[in-house]
């Protein structure tokens, strides 16, 4: 099955998923199990491409959606994405375990806690809509970017490895990774922006 | 001083990539509570919401929702 069958940003049966997680806060189990239903396929298959093991990945799943009815009552009303909270924040959680699993040392900064505690961060409902409708073109779109920056933006997104490790691992000066992430993130940012209309808005 | 020169590191800040160096300077901003800089961290982890996308998705193990399901209705 693909991954992009669904779109589980967008409103694909009765009610949004920021709809659903608003019920979850007021203890309604049957609203985490659509949820659930809605998005676990997808975040397990990325959280499999982090964990290899099936078993840890189906574990983490399950930490996530806890974490996810524990924090409802916290979520705001409105202006942030359900499937974009969901998403980093079980990568977060994932590569986390990766790192640790690996001897390596935790994230350093306030990033992990910033996605665990915050939801500032986070965009709109809107426009993880408009990016979802469009999604299938904008993962060909990536294909564009030539192989080392794809494969460096691979490590870095599935394995959780910062820029020095990166570099050590492709065997490429660190100024080459720095740089190429940098120019990969602005091609896709961009990208993003042509395709879903939103150009004029952040230039 | 315009923050629009640290747009290329806030999605490299929410994978936890960064180095230090570049990190301590992300994290300035945003203890500022910067609006431009908070829009740029919301426009950021759209590009990483779409990095993260896998590929193909799995079938969880329906035994695992059920446990959880249980345990939620515990609490």
């Amino acid at each position: 099955m693909s991954a992009f069958a669904k779109r589980p940003g967008v409103m694909t049966q009765d009610q949004t998923s920021e709809a659903l997680l608003a019920r979850a806060a007021r203890h309604d189990a049957e609203a985490l199990g659509e949820l659930h239903a809605r998005f676990a396929p997808a975040l397990l298959g990325m959280l499999k491409r982090i964990l290899p093991d099936r078993g840890v990945a189906e574990e983490v799943l399950e930490r996530v959606f806890l974490h996810v009815w524990n924090e409802a009552s916290r979520y705001p009303s409105e202006g942030a994405s359900v499937a974009a909270w969901l998403f980093i924040a079980a990568r977060t959680t994932a590569v986390d375990l990766r790192r640790a699993q690996q001897k390596l040392p935790a994230f350093s900064g306030n990033q992990a806690d910033l996605v665990d505690s915050s939801f500032s961060w986070l965009p709109s409902p809107e426009a993880v809509e408009r990016l979802d409708k469009r999604r299938e073109l904008l993962k060909k779109v990536l294909n564009q970017l030539p192989m080392p920056q794809r494969e460096a933006l691979e490590v870095a997104v599935f394995e959780g490895c910062t820029e020095e490790e990166i570099a050590a691992r492709l065997g490429e000066p660190l100024g080459k990774v720095k740089s190429g992430l940098r120019a990969g993130m602005r091609f896709i940012r961009h990208r993003i922006r042509a395709v879903t209309g939103t150009w004029a808005a952040n230039i | 001083m315009g923050c629009q020169y640290l747009e290329d590191l806030f999605e490299l800040y929410l994978l936890g990539t960064l180095c230090h160096e570049d990190l301590a300077t992300v994290e300035e901003h945003l203890a500022r509570g910067c609006p431009q800089c908070v829009e740029q961290l919301r426009e950021a982890a759209l590009t990483v919401y779409l990095l993260a996308q896998p590929a193909r998705a799995a079938r969880p193990d329906p035994k695992h929702k059920s446990k959880l399901l249980r345990r939620l209705s515990k609490t």
